[in-house]
């Protein structure tokens, strides 16, 4: 019996046939006249409001001997501004039973705010607040307290962490040193040292405009109530000079660079990283479902291979990761001890290959499927959830209820399309390898394989 | 069926309000309306014969369901072989019922559910999350994962092979080890919170099957467990739901150790300091505490109100003080666990190296302050007081929050009501409250200290600072024994 059902709608789904679910995030829109767009949602289900706010800057956008500085400045956002007190952002929002944080990423900056519904309007008038007078609260104390935390924050993250460099180093080494993606969002202990306030006000005068943000509120709110608040606390704000969106600049690579990192680990570890697609990309849904069935779980081909039925490693993952400008797609496998890690590369090369020539069957693409519908719906259940991805459609696609479109491209990969994939960016193309080995073990890197797949 | 619509107003010029703009004073934040009502969760409460109790709350806002089975145990029941729970729960999902561990996970995978079970140090926890369509397949799962579970011989080799690896892992980890040296040190290696979960390589090392089937077949019963289900599903479906798929799961006895609290340990006469080496590494994770205080506490919400304001919040004292004051840390904190028996209390960070000396000062200070030189005020108080209040919308806004918030009061054999009664509770500790579970539940000069970073570096300015006898504990043996 119990077999018998669960087989029913696994064929249902391998079929196609399953009615696919509609995310319902109804919307309204509008902008104000310094170009800040506004998107509402109204979700009466607890007496809540998410107010979120995106700024079209991440640490892509900083210049030589700066990095770090998007990030360090997110920091300098919550220390004040002319009408709120030092630590006043901070203890208005947890004085008020809300949750608060802001972070970086290479594209953009955001702020988020969950409150009870009645504190709607002391959020917006916060973050109101920053957006348009954030610099005559500024002080050299303040960004010097700041850059400790963030030097902590990266000691803390990469530094003390085990195999904490890997991710910047993989960075350094696909990405040309020009491109926005080449160094860290994190930064340099270099460069955080050299930011200043001239730095502070540089970046705010260029980025934090109203026509380079995006807010969104969602929640127990009432749409006119909402346009009138915004109107009241951010129609002051002037408008910057206009911002062009940055175009994508994928990458690609004529040979294969490898390196090797000593780290104070147990076990050794190699990275293969190969150049992608941005994201919203014709290949991106594919590509996002072959890292799924290469090493998204339990059953994935090299987990189940190398894991499970070699118990060579302690770990293997694969996943694509497309962003606003380019993409990459990584494998990372942990070896265990008696297991060298270019065996384990030489095995990762095998699963690609077989996926490449033979494809994966429609079951495997059909339970990437079905775990990418349900995080959709899954992701509905909070009006904190809901309002960053609506804005992060907005800001990247220029509409917020993009949840339907969006799916779409997922529930429509093929088997064929990830062979397509697979062989497109993975089969013998370059990539990046890195091995983390012990400390004073070098030998136990990932070798070149003498024939290259 | 459902539509998904957008409204786009434009020609936002037309109703821009100039003068609003002008007239408007930033100086004064926003006065906010009446605190919004709150609907409690409904909770319903049903049992089938064989003892299994069904606490279930219909929200049909999403076309999910969430449930949580919580059974009394843990690594609490390890007795001399500290992992047994963990690999227990490890293992439930590695073949079951009529698949082997590979056709479970596809079956898994292959409906986009999420089920998976944890051993904690007093609960075996298992959470499954399902769209409604494939809510009846989804708990046909959970029912072979919880009652038929096959332990096959060669995936107890597989586990004890990774599970080894992982407590090697686990040293390379700084704040892990720093954990683990801390509550083997406050209560001892052979109490049930002085033992590492996750296991030691000499008892992972020799668990066996009889012991893992012996732990499955005392504890995971019926009676021994309470379902959470929450979301779109009708109390009588879920009741049908769980008499399908459970009714035929036979009760057992369940030992009185399921219920019973773990000792106090005896209180230590003096603070000590406890180092662990980590050569070259860029931060030292301390740790600071004792025991605390258990879940039935008549003080438990006075606590709450204490702590967060010590150093449960952003805008705690020691985290303003060691984060936006100093600059020495990324985040400072401090918290009890509240388990059955008297679980530890800790405050904690990743300090800068150079600074790890003055941040113990900063912590002790903190810690010593708030019981005697500066004690809570009444601003504070009434601040923290507020913040958690309010807090409770967001607190059960999820279905899977509200699951696992009356999945622990379920454990910890308080009624549904418990969570409705929350605000109450909150609003009615008073300052002279929060000042006296100061005074009687923090104890720095009987406290714990480690740290954990490159001893070459921190360990002269520690000793300095004369709070206690300094012994350094050997890496390797640290949080393994």
């Amino acid at each position: 019996m119990r077999m018998e059902s669960v087989l029913a709608l696994a064929l249902l789904s391998v079929g196609g046939t399953a009615s696919a679910q509609t995310l319902d995030v109804p919307t309204d829109t509008f902008t104000l006249d310094n170009g800040l767009r506004v998107v509402v949602h109204e979700d009466h289900s607890a007496p809540v409001a998410s107010v979120n706010i995106w700024y079209h800057v991440g640490s892509g956008r900083e210049t030589e001997g700066r990095t770090g500085f998007a990030h360090l400045f997110e920091h300098m956002m919550f220390q004040g501004s002319a009408n709120v007190g030092d630590d006043a952002h901070f203890k208005t929002i947890q004085g008020a039973g809300g949750t608060l944080n802001g972070s970086t990423n290479g594209d953009r900056t955001n702020y988020y705010e969950t409150v009870p519904a009645n504190y709607l309007e002391t959020a917006l008038w916060l973050e109101a607040d920053r957006m348009g007078w954030l610099l005559p609260a500024m002080t050299q104390g303040k960004l010097d307290n700041q850059r400790d935390v963030v030097k902590n924050e990266r000691r803390q993250n990469y530094e003390n962490r085990p195999y904490g460099m890997t991710s910047i180093r993989i960075s350094e080494m696909l990405y040309p040193a020009d491109h926005p993606y080449h160094w860290p969002t994190i930064g340099s202990q270099q460069d955080l040292t050299a930011a200043s306030m001239e730095d502070v006000q540089g970046f705010f005068r260029t980025w934090y405009a109203p026509n380079n943000a995006s807010l969104v509120v969602a929640g127990d709110v009432q749409p006119a109530e909402v346009r009138r608040l915004a109107e009241k606390y951010f129609s002051a704000i002037p408008s910057g000079e206009p911002i062009p969106s940055p175009k994508a600049r994928p990458v690609t690579l004529d040979a294969d660079r490898r390196a090797v990192l000593e780290d104070r680990v147990t076990l050794p570890r190699v990275q293969l990283t190969w150049p992608t697609v941005e994201g919203w990309h014709a290949d991106e849904a594919a590509l996002d479902i072959m890292g799924s069935i290469l090493g998204g779980g339990r059953t994935s081909r090299l987990y189940e291979r190398l894991v499970y039925r070699e118990q060579a490693a302690q770990s293997a993952f694969a996943f694509n990761s497309s962003r606003e400008l380019a993409g990459s797609f990584g494998i990372t496998i942990t070896a265990r001890p008696g297991t060298s890690l270019s065996q384990m590369e030489r095995a990762a090369y095998e699963e690609i290959r077989r996926l490449a020539e033979e494809g994966p069957t429609p079951e495997e693409v059909a339970a990437a499927r079905n775990g990418i519908e349900s995080s959709f719906v899954f992701r509905l259940g909070s009006t904190a959830g809901k309002a960053n991805q609506l804005n992060d459609y907005n800001t990247f696609r220029g509409a917020p209820d993009m949840f339907n479109q969006d799916l779409a491209r997922f529930t429509a990969v093929t088997a064929a399309d990830v062979q397509r994939v697979a062989q497109t960016y993975l089969a013998g193309k370059p990539k990046v390898v890195l091995s983390t080995v012990p400390n004073g073990q070098p030998e136990l890197a990932a070798q070149p394989p003498e024939v290259q797949p | 069926m459902i539509r998904t619509f957008t409204r786009v107003a434009v020609g936002a010029a037309l109703l821009a309000s100039p003068l609003a703009a002008q007239e408007l004073d930033r100086t004064i934040p926003p006065t906010p309306g009446p605190t919004p009502s709150v609907a409690m969760p409904d909770v319903q409460v049903r049992t089938l014969p064989n003892g299994l109790t069904l606490w279930v709350v219909e929200s049909s806002e999403l076309p999910t369901i969430n449930a949580v089975l919580t059974f009394s145990a843990g690594s609490a029941q390890d007795g001399d072989l500290p992992g047994l729970a963990a690999m227990t729960a490890e293992l439930l999902d590695d073949g079951a019922g009529s698949r082997d561990a590979l056709q479970f996970a596809r079956a898994v995978e292959l409906l986009g559910i999420g089920l998976s079970a944890f051993a904690s140090e007093e609960r075996v926890s298992v959470s499954l999350s399902t769209l409604t369509r494939t809510a009846d397949s989804a708990f046909a799962l959970m029912g072979d994962l919880v009652m038929r579970p096959t332990f096959a011989p060669e995936e107890l080799e597989r586990e004890r092979k990774s599970r080894l690896q992982s407590l090697r892992q686990q040293q390379d980890q700084a704040s892990t080890v720093a954990t683990l040296t801390f509550n083997e040190l406050v209560y001892g290696s052979s109490h049930p919170y002085g033992r590492p979960s996750n296991g030691t390589p000499e008892a992972v090392g020799r668990i066996s099957r009889d012991d893992i089937q012996k732990y499955f077949s005392t504890w995971i019963r019926p009676n021994n467990a309470v379902m959470v289900v929450v979301g779109d599903v009708t109390p009588d479906a879920a009741m049908a739901l769980a008499q399908r798929t459970f009714g035929g799961w036979e009760k057992g006895p369940i030992p009185e150790a399921a219920k019973a609290s773990p000792a106090r340990p005896e209180a230590r006469s003096a603070t000590g300091v406890y180092l662990v080496d980590k050569p070259g590494a860029a931060q030292s994770e301390i740790r600071i505490g004792h025991v605390g205080v258990p879940r039935s506490s008549k003080d438990y919400y006075p606590l709450q109100v204490m702590n967060a304001l010590l150093g449960g919040q952003f805008t705690s004292r020691i985290n303003l003080n060691l984060r936006e004051d100093k600059g020495y840390t990324y985040g400072a904190r401090s918290g009890f666990s509240f388990d059955r028996g008297p679980g530890p209390f800790v405050a904690s960070a990743g300090v800068f190296t150079a600074k790890t000396d003055s941040s113990l000062i900063e912590f002790m200070k903190e810690l010593r302050d708030i019981r005697s030189s500066r004690p809570a005020t009444e601003a504070e108080v009434s601040f923290a007081r507020g913040s958690l209040v309010q807090s409770y919308p967001r607190m059960i806004e999820t279905n899977s929050g509200v699951a696992s918030r009356l999945a622990e009061l379920a454990f910890f054999g308080l009624p549904p009501a418990e969570l409705a009664r929350y605000p109450e509770a909150i609003e009615a500790v008073t300052t002279a409250d929060v000042a006296r579970v100061a005074k009687e539940y923090l104890h720095p000069d009987h406290a714990v200290i480690v740290v954990v970073g490159d001893l070459a570096t921190i360990r002269g300015g520690i000793e300095a600072l004369h709070l206690g006898p300094v012994t350094v504990v050997p890496g390797e043996e640290a949080g393994t024994r």
